[in-house]
């Protein structure tokens, strides 16, 4: 007769742990080549180690239809400078109207700068055409944010994670299938010969955004544009994604930058922390200084008002900012943020644009005031 | 006396697939001017037992019972009409999940407010006007916004309208479903903030349906934790959020990232439950890390892993368990092993006693095995009877056979 | 949203086909291929020909109502006897002495009907010598014992080409009903004709009096009963040469025949029936699919790329959409006189664009905001690429739903064509039987038949169709609705 043994809570029953990274298999993952730029120019002088460099970027939308000309553009993103190092991940976090989805997608290339510069791996891509951009579009990629649009529904898993294949016109009809696979392997997505035949809609908000990430991962990018991954996903499916990609990121080397609004799995999930605001970027940093000291009034704003599970939180009013984030068609002068801001000064930051500044080591931020 | 009283409330939806059991018999109590947070990921019912409150019920329904005491009546006696006129809307609100972008773009929201004293009272639409005005200006909405349209407001400014609706016939209590879903971050403390002075100044009563734990700290007076249609867990903002009782409750404390917290965070394995067919005794079990005898294993969650181990036990030389043939499942709650006669499987007994007994350290749905014995060339192993440990809420606050007194 | 899938054209057919109005849809429609498929083995007539050529119906009553309608009329209704030229007996002499010829034709009958017969027409074959001119002799002998004699006359010289000689509707002669009249007048016959007409021969129809018990009901076709009984024609020549021959065939029209009756011209409308089907299927699946496919094709690119192709497309559209097609069809055909190819190239060509075009422009304008096609443009898809392979196959059930569903209005529109005359000159459409039966006024007159049959044709097809559509929509729409 079996003991009734009642195990003690909190003896944590041996499971395989997700967030292990699996030792890397006998053949590296696929020969990543480095695909020369076409149009043959020189890498930067002094080239870093940044794989991406975005220099005072703007991404400016004309206002008015077809048949209207107007002077007017909504800001989207206004001067945004910063680099992404290889093997990092950043996380852009703002609200919605900070810019932070438009930014994601013109380092991308979906959308021309209207100013600024774009350097990928020593190569300026700010102005280049479709045609000359396909080199990019093998080595950087995008993970969608809604799990009910983020893969094609009419296409099976298979046909799905192919179709970056066939773009590309990688291998032949059986290292498609390897390939396929080992993608749907490397996102847990177990066993990968049971995934391929079924349709998303066959498949839960998690799996979905697995194969999201599959298809991401296909074509073996040094860049990644996560955009909201797992904001339309459940609480505790989130962490298992979010986890995932931590793991993908270590054993593939890939730079991630994860737009956000979610503070606390930026946090999870970041190297660095930007805080946007309006188009601009307001503090820069490593997630410890972000988060641990706050520098920008916004950023201190945004951390007041995420409640974590407290009991107190019942019985006390949150501080929270006053109005509304600005009009990006005639923004405030001056500092962006300065109409809502507890310690705006007058003179100074209804008049003067704050520039980035480094407080602390490799901690920058866009006040007048801070220190 | 409690405001609400809610006893075995539940509600079925008949589809093709069979009856989804989406509210299984929940009960709760909420005092006048409290909040009760119904907390839970997608699909645990939630939603559903706001529709079951209010009565507004699909075409598809397949059960629709239970008690719901509000003041000294049971409201799930009253007849539609009845309900319609006394109860909904004017006793008990919602604000919907997703409200805020279901406002009619092309009235003002004025006239939307103004629409269920329209609808229930016999005033006119000026009277009406003076009500919606002021109730504009309890959500901080100054006068003229009634004028406005929809898509002149900002999304903080449409969740407001959308609170001021169900506030304007003045109920005792409001179901909150995820209000503050589709809001930013400042808006949605914005929005809290108004949550909890409406309820100081007004002695307003909330059940908020939420998915976010710390959210739902924000106005909880007391939580109850819902998963696969039961409730599981319910107690104070301490005992929930500090010492909860609940595996589930543990592990959804745990799966969340956290902004003030080192811990890393855990996400919980496996995925929702069949709300059709939902695991027998506890529905959290196959999930559970802590799940042990009478947590609800059945024979076909057995017989793979017994089948395995015994096909490779047989093949190891000295193995003092002789003649084993099959494994079958003849019941949910018992199996039969095949021995190639009588006497081998007598023989096996004690060995495969300790065999069993050494696997349950291993593999806990073993554990389930309550007794075994032979019967001519069979060994029969009789599992534990699954019982849904539902029945300990009320007593111990959390449906879990862990807790201390309560296993069987 | 959760569970709900955008389907593939595949799923969408598999499941469409699987609804209550899809498995009714497909049955009707193979109903109507299936009547295609008998026409080579029950109607294997050159059609157009056969059609438009009155001696090949001839055989047929005029006006006949379909056979089955019997049973509803509880009496026994007369079907067409035809006698051919061998089934009368006949007895022919040639004398050599008297350089004459005497051919005695008889054909005994039984007529057993409630109801007079439609129609009596008797034909005559005589060869004679240019010179001569023979006597033939018509006698009508009833069950009664009474005889008339409806000829008595001698014949012209045409030999040797064949005489008719209706005696019984139109084309009566004069002494035939005169004959009729008088003897039946001599039989206590009431006078139907009205008084002071100069013609009251006229007002004799041989098909009743002829058939009709003796009394003063003869004449008055509306009281006339009929007497059941042994009839004989009886046709006696008389020829002045020896070589001379005469042989004849009688036809007592009924009142009833086949399926579907007939109409003005003796048309079996059953075959009618049949030949309009494979025509309206064929004019109306090409129009609607040629039309809805260029149309879900050219709305599908100016909703992807936007812009100036766009614009342009739109503008068109509405220009179009303004344009009314029938009256535009009717002038061109008033003065072109065009076949079917051509009605439906005109259709093209004003249907490049239309309701269809936007609908799916609204289609693909919403699919374009879908995640996965922006993921496509970062994996380098280019536009052409997503169009065609991850945008169309979503379209495309709703193409099959539009396709099915405007079938129907192409049959129509061809139908009234016909209808006014201005369709297809040779052709049986449904529409031309419809056109033919108005202008004959066969409501007014009670042929219910002839319209009843090619309508109840483009009801049924139209109902195939919408049911198809109806069973696409269904499985499509919850989707849309949540889409």
């Amino acid at each position: 007769m079996t003991s009734a043994s009642r195990p003690e809570p909190g003896q944590m029953w041996k499971r395989d742990d997700p967030a292990a990274a699996p030792g890397d298999d006998g053949n590296s993952s696929s020969v990543r080549d480095t695909v020369p730029p076409e149009d043959g120019s020189p890498e930067a002088e002094g080239a870093s180690t940044a794989i991406l460099s975005v220099e005072a970027l703007r991404m400016w939308f004309p206002v008015g239809g077809f048949l209207t000309r107007r002077d007017a553009f909504v800001k989207a993103v206004d001067g945004v400078t910063f680099r992404v190092e290889r093997k990092e991940t950043i996380a852009v976090v703002g609200e919605s109207g900070s810019g932070k989805t438009t930014l994601g997608r013109t380092l991308l290339r979906l959308l021309e700068p209207t100013d600024g510069r774009l350097i990928f791996d020593g190569t300026d891509i700010t102005h280049a055409t479709r045609k000359d951009l396909m080199w990019l579009r093998r080595r950087t990629q995008m993970i969608p944010q809604d799990p009910y649009s983020s893969v094609n529904p009419v296409f099976s898993v298979q046909r799905i994670l192919e179709e970056p294949l066939a773009v590309h016109r990688v291998g032949n009809h059986e290292e498609r299938a390897e390939r396929v696979l080992r993608a749907l392997e490397s996102v847990k997505l177990d066993p990968a010969e049971s995934f391929i035949g079924k349709f998303p809609h066959m498949l839960s908000g998690g799996q979905r955004q697995r194969v999201a990430v599959a298809r991401a991962l296909i074509l073996d990018p040094e860049f990644i544009v996560a955009d909201e991954p797992v904001s339309m996903l459940d609480a505790s499916v989130r962490v298992s994604i979010l986890t995932l990609l931590r793991t993908l990121q270590e054993r593939f080397r890939i730079s991630f930058l994860y737009v956000t609004h979610d503070l606390a799995t930026a946090k999870y999930f970041s190297d660095r922390i930007g805080i946007m605001y309006a188009g601009k970027l307001v503090e820069l940093g490593p997630v410890g200084a972000v988060l641990g000291r706050p520098l920008h009034p916004y950023t201190q704003a945004l951390m007041e008002a995420i409640p974590d599970p407290d009991p107190a939180n019942r019985t006390r009013a949150r501080t929270t900012l006053p109005g509304e984030p600005p009009n990006l068609v005639t923004p405030p002068s001056g500092c962006y943020f300065h109409p809502r801001c507890p310690i705006a000064k007058a003179g100074l930051c209804d008049q003067v644009e704050p520039p980035l500044r480094e407080l602390a080591p490799a901690h920058w931020v866009a006040c007048h005031l801070a220190e | 006396m409690p405001l609400l009283r809610a006893r075995d409330l539940t509600l079925h939806y008949r589809t093709k697939k069979g009856p989804v059991r989406a509210v299984d018999s929940i009960s709760f109590e909420i005092e006048k001017g409290t909040t009760l947070a119904l907390v839970g990921e997608s699909g645990c019912g939630k939603t559903s037992t706001a529709s079951a409150i209010l009565r507004i019920l699909p075409r598809n329904v397949d059960r629709y019972e239970g008690e719901l005491q509000f003041r000294d009546t049971d409201i799930m006696k009253l007849s539609d009409e009845e309900f319609r006129k006394q109860v909904r809307w004017s006793s008990i609100s919602i604000v919907f999940q997703g409200a805020m972008n279901a406002l009619n773009p092309t009235t003002q929201v004025g006239s939307q407010v103004a629409e269920p004293l329209l609808i229930h009272k016999d005033i006119k639409k000026l009277e009406a006007m003076d009500e919606v005005v002021s109730t504009l200006r309890r959500v901080g909405l100054p006068e003229y916004i009634a004028r406005r349209y929809p898509h002149e407001l900002s999304g903080g400014m449409k969740q407001r309208v959308v609170i001021a609706m169900a506030l304007v016939m003045k109920p005792d209590l409001v179901i909150l479903d995820e209000p503050t879903s589709a809001l930013d971050v400042m808006t949605q403390a914005n929005i809290m903030n108004l949550l909890k002075e409406l309820q100081v100044r007004q002695g307003l009563s909330y059940i908020f349906i939420t998915h976010d734990l710390g959210l739902s700290s924000e106005l909880a007076d007391k939580i109850g934790i819902m998963y696969a249609g039961q409730l599981v867990e319910v107690g104070s903002p301490d005992e929930i959020y500090r010492q909860a009782q609940h595996p589930y409750t543990r592990m959804l404390m745990s799966s969340a990232p956290r902004l003030r917290d080192e811990e890393t965070p855990q996400a919980i394995p496996g995925g929702p439950p069949n709300l059709v067919s939902p695991p027998r005794g506890c529905r959290f079990h196959p999930r559970c890390p802590y799940a042990f005898k009478p947590c609800g294993w059945i024979a076909s969650d057995l017989i793979d892993r017994l089948r395995d181990e015994l096909i490779a036990d047989r093949g190891t030389d000295g193995s003092p368990i002789r003649g084993f043939r099959e494994v079958k499942a003849q019941s949910e709650g018992q199996l039969a092993l095949e021995f190639e006669d009588g006497a081998a499987a007598k023989s096996a007994l004690h060995p495969l006693e300790s065999m069993l007994a050494e696997l349950a350290g291993r593999w806990a749905p073993i554990g389930s095995v309550d007794r075994l014995s032979v019967e001519n060339r069979w060994i029969v192993l009789r599992l534990t009877k699954p019982q849904d440990p539902v029945t300990l809420l009320p007593a111990h606050g959390a449906s879990c056979w862990l807790l201390e007194g309560a296993a069987t | 949203m959760p569970g709900q899938a955008a389907l593939g054209l595949r799923q969408a057919f598999r499941e469409a086909f699987r609804t209550k109005s899809g498995i009714a849809g497909s049955f009707m429609l193979a109903v109507l291929l299936g009547m295609v498929i008998i026409i080579p083995f029950v109607a294997p007539y050159d059609v157009v020909s056969t059609w438009g050529d009155r001696s090949e119906w001839i055989d047929n009553p005029r006006l006949a109502a379909p056979a089955w309608t019997e049973w509803f009329a509880g009496r026994d209704l007369p079907e067409t006897m035809i006698f051919e030229p061998s089934d009368f007996r006949k007895v022919r002499v040639p004398s050599s002495q008297f350089n004459l010829t005497f051919v005695v034709l008889r054909k005994t009958f039984t007529y057993a009907a409630d109801e007079f017969p439609s129609e009596l027409t008797l034909w005559a074959w005589a060869s004679f010598a240019t010179n001569s001119t023979p006597n033939l002799n018509v006698t009508w002998i009833r069950p009664d014992g009474e005889t008339v004699t409806l000829l008595d006359r001698g014949l012209e010289i045409r030999a040797p080409t064949p005489n008719e000689y209706p005696f019984s509707q139109t084309g009566t002669t004069k002494n035939t009903a005169q004959a009729i009249r008088n003897w039946a007048l001599g039989h206590n016959a009431t006078e139907t004709a009205p008084a002071n007409k100069p013609d009251p021969w006229t007002y004799v129809k041989p098909e009743v009096t002829l058939f009709a018990v003796a009394g003063e009901d003869m004449l008055d076709f509306r009281r006339a009963k009929v007497l059941k009984g042994e009839y004989t024609l009886r046709l006696d020549y008389l020829g002045f040469s020896t070589t001379e021959d005469l042989d004849a065939k009688f036809i007592v029209y009924g009142t009833i025949f086949g399926l579907a009756g007939t109409d003005d011209a003796r048309r079996d409308l059953f075959i009618g029936f049949l030949w309009g089907a494979p025509v309206a299927l064929a004019f109306g699946t090409v129009a609607a699919l040629v039309i809805v496919l260029i149309q879900t094709i050219l709305g599908a690119i100016s909703g992807w790329y936007g812009g100036w192709i766009d614009e342009i497309v739109q503008r068109f559209s509405d220009g179009l959409l303004i344009i009314p097609l029938l009256p535009i069809l009717i002038i061109i055909a008033l003065f072109y006189d065009p076949g079917i190819v051509v009605i439906l190239l005109v259709l093209v060509a004003f249907g490049f664009v239309g309701s269809t075009t936007k609908v799916i422009r609204s289609l693909v304008l919403q699919i374009r905001e879908e995640q996965y096609i922006e993921a496509a443009q970062s994996y380098g898809a280019s536009r052409a690429r997503i169009l065609f392979r991850y945008i169309m196959p979503r379209v495309m059930p709703y193409t099959f739903a539009l396709i099915a569903l405007s079938v129907p209005s192409y049959i129509f529109l061809e139908a009234s064509l016909s209808f006014l005359g201005l369709g297809d000159p040779v052709l049986p459409t449904w529409g031309a039987v419809i056109g033919d039966a108005y202008s004959d006024g066969a409501l007014y007159y009670g042929y219910w038949w002839w319209i009843a049959v090619p309508t109840a044709g483009i009801l049924f097809t139209t109902v195939a169709f919408a049911l198809l559509g109806y069973a696409f929509d269904k499985v499509l729409n919850p989707r849309l609705r949540e889409e």
